[in-house]
């Protein structure tokens, strides 16, 4: 068998050179334009968010989408909404949290592990890095403090959400993700997490007859607990 | 794929005799076309986000080459690999060669089009891998040895019954009969299988150039679960998928879903940007992004530039009177509707998916709620005047054609056939309408012709003017 290899660096040059030649004679020019360094980012129009309250709206977009949602007045006080929570609802205690959330009074018996999300995991907590107004959703990044199986393996999510992290536009995200990436300057590209992921809510989907039914893949049921410090 | 598009004249038919499809469609059309109306009578910015979105789209593919070798080198940068495809021929071997060199026997799939496009399932399969498609849509028409018939709801021609015996025949198990069974039951079933998944494979409906990032947007989360959990995640998509920016990847975004579904976003957006880091705790340990131009690159240069804006919401399908009637399926390949009617024939030639431009009506619905303002009527009558200068039309409509044109030269005789023919025809209609038509009974099986008045629109208006 001597079939060239589809991964051969040659071969693969020769295909990408081929490739950006015919985009270029397509576009009726012999090379790239000049690279300029990225522009600032464009300013594309915004769908207006007129509220007043950021929460308020952000927990109404929410919970339109089959989300809950509750206010608590510290983070600390989330852990008491938790439990009661659970009790309430009859769901069992979670097993996994991010990392940074292990530091909360959690009940002695509830015990929280920061790794990643096995197929067996019922329950999770996790932390938002923000919140979205526009449209009611949350984005996390991932990482060692963030696993991203947490987001999408168990049954019921339980994340935390500091009310001072949510923002009007999605323009107002990215701006805030740059300067969180690289606070002293310097390139904020050179430190992104592998993902950025956005949950508007439990998973859903309407592929039997246009009918939505919740819990897909992903949880079937999404609590948000709102604190403020 | 294989491609069928030269029997879209029986599909259409037997479509249309279907009375499960007819169910099936008739239920979809209402639901899509109403939730989006609902979602854009919330948006009064809908119009500007659709006009910056065009004008952006064109801006983009003007510096195609730029922004795709941006995306490279962040991509290389991040610690993945971009791979360039010529046709869907290599870009089945990288994938292949990617999935044989991670020693790989499981591929989960998330959604994605261009690999419908490529054949890749097929492929993979015979190249002894289990293939297991996520979304719930795909993994039924997959159980279902099918094609999608919708782009962004595989399944939507089968009813709930057909979804249930389906299940019941590959699950074992007696047949369940509500919806939340349903799912349930394909949950537990794909569950385990993410789980013993070597690679994932998505797709992406952007790449970022800035960030080096492919987005998916699922309401399942199956294509998040895919690559979160695999060993490998590969992501295949066309190269008319960059945008230069975070800012440009949401402009789009804020209408995607909205003429998809009718959400303002769907519940999952995920960006990925590369393996998984040195302290990450999960994530894939390979990034692989391959780039398909199989005869995009081509597109740039002609009248067809504008359907590389194309964001594949389903918009165009779900609004369009012969879509609603036939369902996806008689188009004969992957991508059906208006959006398919101009890119099968440019994808798999002029000849081959003759009839596809050719079943249009041109009532231009689509183009009016093309989020992306792509002129599809306008690409329509394009791909006819293709067809036409080829010589491609068939020889008893050429044969027509150069009849009516001898006639039309000749005013005398076109008047004198003109009077001919509606005095026949008045003497046809009951109570002003025309039933049945011998010969043309296809057409008005369907619906009634109205008898002519028996006199031409020249002799009224002569008459009219001796009048006054």
């Amino acid at each position: 068998m001597n079939e060239p290899d589809p991964l051969d660096p040659a071969l693969a040059a020769r295909r990408r050179d081929t490739v950006l030649g015919a985009i270029r004679r397509n576009l009726g020019r012999d090379a790239a334009p000049p690279a300029p360094e990225f522009p600032l980012p464009p300013v594309h129009p915004r769908i207006a968010v007129p509220d007043e309250d950021l929460v308020e709206r952000w927990r109404r977009r929410w919970e339109a989408r089959g989300g809950t949602s509750a206010l608590v007045p510290t983070k600390a006080s989330a852990v008491e909404h938790l439990v009661a929570w659970c009790r309430e609802h009859d769901l069992p205690p979670p097993t996994h949290a991010a990392r940074p959330l292990l530091e909360l009074p959690w009940p002695a018996d509830w015990s929280l592990d920061p790794g990643p999300a096995g197929i067996d995991t019922q329950s999770a907590v996790s932390l938002a890095f923000a919140g979205i107004a526009e449209v009611g959703n949350l984005a996390f990044l991932s990482g060692p403090e963030s696993p991203v199986t947490h987001l999408f393996v168990p049954d019921n999510h339980f994340i935390l959400l500091d009310a001072a992290t949510i923002v009007r536009h999605f323009e107002d995200l990215w701006q805030r993700l740059r300067h969180h990436l690289a606070p002293a300057g310097g390139d904020w590209r050179e430190r992104l997490p592998r993902t950025i992921n956005f949950v508007a809510g439990p998973s859903r989907t309407g592929d039997v007859e246009q009918t939505i039914q919740l819990g897909a893949h992903g949880p079937r049921r999404v609590h948000v607990v709102i604190f403020s410090e | 794929m294989q491609i069928r598009t030269r029997e879209f004249v029986p599909r259409a038919t037997f479509a249309l005799h279907d009375p499960n499809l007819q169910r099936a469609l008739a239920k979809a059309a209402d639901g899509f076309i109403g939730k989006r109306a609902k979602a854009i009578a919330e948006v009064p910015e809908f119009e500007a986000l659709r006009e910056a979105a065009s004008a952006r789209k064109d801006e983009i593919l003007s510096e195609l080459d730029l922004w795709l070798e941006r995306f490279e080198a962040r991509v290389h940068a991040l610690g993945g690999q971009v791979h360039w495809a010529r046709d869907t021929e290599e870009a089945r071997a990288i994938v292949l060669a990617l999935c044989r060199r991670a020693g790989a026997k499981t591929v989960a799939k998330g959604k994605s089009m261009v690999s419908e496009e490529i054949g890749l399932n097929e492929a993979l399969a015979a190249d002894g891998l289990e293939v297991i498609e996520t979304d719930l849509g795909e993994y039924i028409v997959q159980l279902a040895k099918e094609p999608p018939s919708h782009i962004i709801a595989p399944a939507v021609h089968k009813t709930r019954e057909q979804i249930a015996e389906l299940f019941a025949e590959h699950h074992g198990g007696p047949p369940k009969t509500t919806v939340p069974e349903l799912v349930t039951e394909a949950r537990l079933q794909l569950r385990r299988k993410f789980f013993r998944t070597d690679v994932g494979i998505t797709g992406a409906n952007f790449l970022i150039a800035e960030t080096g990032a492919s987005v998916i947007v699922t309401n399942e989360g199956n294509g998040d679960l895919t690559q979160s959990l695999a060993r490998v995640h590969i992501v295949t998509a066309g190269i008319e998928k960059i945008v230069p920016t975070l800012e440009d990847a949401t402009l789009f975004l804020r209408l995607l879903a909205r003429s998809a579904t009718g959400q303002d976003s769907e519940t999952y957006t995920t960006y990925s940007m590369g393996p998984r880091r040195a302290d990450d705790p999960d994530g894939p340990q390979e990034y692989h992004v391959v780039l398909v131009d199989n005869g995009r690159s081509r597109m740039l240069g002609g009248p067809w530039r504008p359907m590389l804006r194309c964001i594949r919401c389903g918009a165009c399908m779900n609004h369009c009177p012969v879509y609603g009637a036939i369902g996806g399926h008689a188009y004969g390949w992957v991508y059906p509707g208006p959006m398919g009617s101009v890119l099968t024939p440019l994808f798999v030639g002029l000849d081959t998916a003759y009839d596809l431009p050719n079943a249009c009506t041109l009532n231009g619905r689509c183009g009016e709620v093309c989020p992306v303002k792509i002129p599809l009527p306008d690409l329509i009558r394009e791909v006819r005047h293709a067809q036409q200068r080829d010589g491609l039309h068939p020889p008893a409509e050429q044969r027509v054609k150069a009849l009516w044109q001898r006639a039309a030269e000749r005013p005398a005789l076109y008047h004198g056939l003109e009077r001919l023919a509606v005095r026949l025809l008045a003497t046809l209609g009951r109570k002003g309408r025309i039933r049945r038509l011998t010969g043309l009974h296809a057409w008005t099986d369907a619906r009634d012709l109205p008898a002519p008045a028996g006199r031409t629109f020249l002799e009224l208006w002569h008459a009219k003017g001796r009048d006054e």
